[in-house]
């Protein structure tokens, strides 16, 4: 644009302009960190917890130990983590422990201004037992918060230093003895609940000082004797008063150097991230067509005859924005019409913009539109807004909530919209690198490969996908395992690893999806072909799902053949018919819980139970574990299947319209219990996107 | 240009790769051809075309980081939207920004009127000044500011090689608890119209400095 540049001496003067600027008083709050990841001092933890929602990572490294954290803060009163640490001669000799293990903890109570807050954890309660600990600890602010005092009485391994009788004997003598001694490993996965809180107990305590916005101390009493490590590596407990230092950087990440027990120096970086807080808040793609009166120029050349054709100026003016338009009718007062959203992740947003289009594009007299919103073929929800309330709320300092409170968002079983001839078939293709991450598995904690992936899908009618999806790694080390399965089961899951090594170019899956309406509220899926990297064969799945309910239930029955180690056409002898009945509920506040029960992979029946934390942007972290009638004995290692997920939107990151995201599922270990077969587009998530629960959540980007 | 497209942008949507998603192209096209050479917002072109009053306009918090808005149309209510060849849109009344899109942290909604009403009339004055943005979880969010609507001194501002007006400064001094911003004012004597603002959007954008373009 000439213009620009010929503007530039005044465009300078205009930046020159800047007189002073806005301030806003934002302060990072900054909190010790312990090595383990959790809110803490050094070793010791404290009675504090994170801001809510803020997933923290964390790495701490120290003469033959190191520690790789993360840790969640669900609730505001709820942490979790999950902790990966790496010990050399823990178990003697010169091999080392690869550990993984779990930490809860609860806010039993907030700080007041006279009594301080108090948190009771649990410290590797799921894992072998090399950190096995339970606590109570409370911690009290001083000087504007600069110094913070810490106290509180552990168990386990927190209770191996100055340790006394259990004081909680006072309610039974069974709280006198912990039978497993610290890091035995005992049964693997397992809950001990019988003991949590048992044995000698041992108080701690430290302060944490901020000498400056940048620098703080801390030092501490531990009650950690750290004996397996004094026994097996060589450690020295000299003193049980550990110190440490940290510079704090600006989004609150820090970095510690930390003196333990008088003999060790470490290391620790963390780096919390804030899942509620986007780089864009609102986001950097192109702004909304702006309203325009009604009889402008594009209105009057209102062409009823092109309406169901892509050469009508509404399909036109709607693909500009990223939107293709399916259907559409006319009737009276009122246009009706079907679309596919193919680029704003928020389902919100793309209403807001086809509303605008059509308000530009129709007669005057089109006074109210009807929006069936899509998902692989099938009408979702249709959501019906006045044109006067867009015109009225354009710029309205209320107008999200105002516009939401007038919308009116019904089920859309049947569409009501003529369809546009030409958009079927529809074929897409796409060629992209790939990164297959295997985290943690117990001899390695980053296992990956690097590649290329070619995605092509055919849709010759609505509803019906044929689709596939090949692979070509060029560098990793996922065939590098030497783990071989020792399962007792049928080998559903633990042969990832022949998976991995006898395979080259893959097919990842190749399908062909029928998506349909059963009726209200219902909807249908079927998939047959290769579902995914080790099963193919024929999936079903019906859904009930009320448009504006939190409640959906689900039932899935499948017939799946293991394929062969090559991942190309052949198939292994080994088949099952799975089946699970589901039930999904959106409790509100961004937490989503799940429970599906039914028959898994290597033909064990049982339940798996999730919760994820769902912020309104689509960040997610949840947590699942199942339980079926195979044994913990016959599970193996971890004794049954859990696990944590998380899911970072890709415009969380980048600010631009782009739908999808990166996420993973990180297991302690991989084993045949508790197998669930792995197709895709299951409906539930195909499906809520466009329904009321997330269109309130995200309805802040319809005007934009 | 204002809007930029950030690298990690590109990196994260896989763009290095071929696709037939038009989506995709979109986005690698904007990135590399930078707005300069991209193909400008149809609507700026046509309002251009039909000589639409126009503000060059620049970002305090980007070095070099300026377009222009013409204005494309007004509604009932007098509020008119101004967009710019990089697909940034402001909405506006009578030159007081009350909405902006594009801009990463958008203003969504914003009520001046009492400092509307007061640079019109020449007074010095306390007024409510409120703004909508969206947090970072996709809910609107409404901030009341207490302001301080005061004259400062008169000031020749010059509109263009021919036309140098004669203004009055004012000074707009916002606070709530949070956030503190101080907005510009040049009113042409006179018309008692905006001729050259400096106003705050929201934390992350900063402000933006407009000056009328006769």
């Amino acid at each position: 644009m000439t213009v620009l540049h010929n503007s530039l001496g005044l465009s300078t003067s205009l930046i020159l302009l800047g007189l002073c600027s806005a301030q806003a008083q934002d302060v990072e709050l900054r909190f010790p960190v312990s090595e383990f990841g959790t809110p803490g001092l050094i070793d010791m933890p404290t009675g504090e917890v994170f801001e809510d929602g803020t997933l923290l990572l964390a790495s701490s490294f120290q003469d033959g130990v190191q520690k790789y954290t993360l840790s969640f803060q669900l609730t505001p009163r709820i942490f979790g983590s999950f902790r990966y640490a790496i010990v050399d001669s823990f178990d003697g000799g010169d091999g080392a422990r690869y550990d993984r293990s779990f930490d809860f903890g609860y806010l039993l109570a907030e700080e007041t201004a006279l009594r301080p807050s108090m948190v009771v954890g649990l410290r590797d309660f799921g894992g072998t037992g090399v950190y096995g600990s339970e606590y109570v600890a409370a911690t009290k602010h001083f000087m504007d918060d600069r110094l913070s005092v810490t106290g509180g009485i552990g168990w386990g391994r927190l209770g191996s230093y100055g340790g006394f009788q259990n004081p909680l004997n006072f309610f039974s003598d069974a709280f006198n003895n912990r039978s497993e001694s610290v890091g035995a490993g005992g049964d693997t996965g397992q809950l001990d609940f019988d003991q949590w809180f048992r044995g000698d107990a041992a108080v701690f305590g430290g302060l944490a000082y901020q000498i400056n916005p940048r620098l703080t101390f801390a030092l501490e009493y531990s009650s950690d004797a750290y004996e397996t490590e004094i026994a097996n590596a060589g450690f020295e407990h000299k003193t049980p008063i550990n110190a440490a230092l940290t510079y704090g950087f600006n989004n609150g990440g820090g970095l510690t150097v930390y003196a333990l027990h008088g003999s060790e120096i470490g290391f620790m970086a963390s780096l919390p991230v804030h899942p509620q807080k986007p780089r864009y808040s609102s986001g950097i793609e192109g702004a909304p067509p702006a309203l325009l009166p009604r009889r402008t120029a594009a209105a009057l050349s209102w062409d009823e005859a092109s309406l169901q054709t892509r050469d009508s100026h509404l399909f036109a003016a709607l693909e500009a924005e990223g939107i293709e338009l399916e259907g559409v009718t006319v009737q009276g007062d009122t246009a009706t019409v079907r679309f596919a959203n193919g680029r704003y992740p928020a389902a919100a947003q793309a209403l807001g913009r086809t509303a605008r289009v059509l308000a530009n594009t129709t007669p005057a007299e089109i006074s109210t539109f009807r929006l069936e919103a899509t998902a692989n073929g099938m009408t979702t929800s249709r959501t019906t807004l006045r044109r006067s309330d867009l015109e009225e709320l354009e710029y309205d300092l209320d107008g999200t909530w105002r516009s939401y409170a007038r919308a009116r968002i019904e089920d859309a079983p049947r569409t009501e919209s003529q369809s546009v001839s030409g958009v079927y078939p529809k074929f897409d293709w796409r060629i992209t690198p790939y990164l297959d991450p295997a985290l943690f598995d117990p001899d390695e904690p980053i296992r990956a490969d690097l590649g290329v992936q070619a995605e092509a899908s055919f849709a010759p009618v609505r509803g019906l996908i044929f689709s596939g999806t090949m692979r070509q790694p060029i560098a990793g080390n996922l065939d590098e395992s030497t783990r071989p399965s020792n399962s007792v089961l049928p080998h559903v899951r633990t042969d990832s690893v022949s998976y991995a090594t006898q395979s080259d170019l893959e097919i990842k899956h190749l399908t062909a999806e029928y998506f349909f309406r059963p009726g209200t509220n219902l909807f249908g899926r079927v998939t047959a072909g290769y579902l995914e990297t080790m099963y193919g064969g024929v999936s079903g799945e019906l859904l009930w799902k009320p448009v504006n309910g939190p409640l959906a239930l689900g039932a899935e029955l499948n017939y799946a053949k293991k394929r062969e180690f090559d991942q190309l056409f052949g198939f292994q002898e080994y088949d099952i018919v799975t089946g699970h009945a589901s039930a999904y509920y959106d409790f509100g506040g961004g937490y989503l819980g799940q429970v599906d029960v039914g028959r898994y992979l290597a033909g064990d029946y049982g339940a798996t139970f999730s919760l994820d934390r769902e912020f309104d942007n689509g960040f997610r972290v949840g947590a699942f574990f199942t339980l079926t009638d195979v044994s913990f004995d016959d599970f193996g290692e971890g004794s049954f299947d859990k696990g944590i997920r998380f899911t970072v939107p890709i415009d969380w990151l980048s600010g631009t319209a782009t739908q999808g995201g990166y996420g993973t599922t990180i297991r302690p270990v991989l084993r045949d219990g508790g197998a669930r077969l792995d197709v895709r587009n299951r409906l539930y998530e195909v499906v809520r996107g466009s329904q009321t629960n997330e269109l309130e959540d995200r309805w802040g980007k319809f005007w934009r | 240009m204002l809007r930029r497209i950030p690298f990690v942008a590109v990196l994260l949507t896989g763009l290095a790769a071929c696709s037939s998603n038009p989506e995709d192209s979109r986005l690698l096209k904007d990135y590399f051809q930078g707005a300069d050479e991209a193909e400008p917002n149809a609507a700026f072109v046509a309002a251009r075309d039909v000589n639409a009053p126009t503000y060059i306009g620049s970002l305090q918090t980007q070095e070099n980081a300026y377009t222009l808005f013409a204005r494309q149309t007004t509604n009932a209510k007098g509020e008119s939207t101004w967009v710019s060849p990089d697909n940034l849109s402001l909405g506006m009344v009578d030159g007081m920004i009350i909405a902006t899109r594009g801009f990463g942290d958008d203003q969504m909604a914003g009520d001046a009127r009492q400092t509307l009403a007061a640079l019109k009339t020449g007074q010095n004055r306390i007024t409510e000044h409120f703004v909508t943005r969206l947090d970072g979880d996709n809910q609107a969010r409404t901030l009341a500011f207490r302001c301080d609507v005061a004259f400062q001194k008169q000031d020749a501002v010059q509109l263009s090689e021919a036309y140098t007006a004669n203004t009055d400064l004012f000074l707009e001094t916002c606070r709530n608890g949070e956030t503190d911003f101080v907005n510009f004012f040049w009113i042409e004597r006179g018309s008692r119209q905006i001729v050259q603002s400096r106003q705050w959007i929201s934390d992350e954008t900063g402000a933006l400095a407009l000056r009328f373009v006769k």
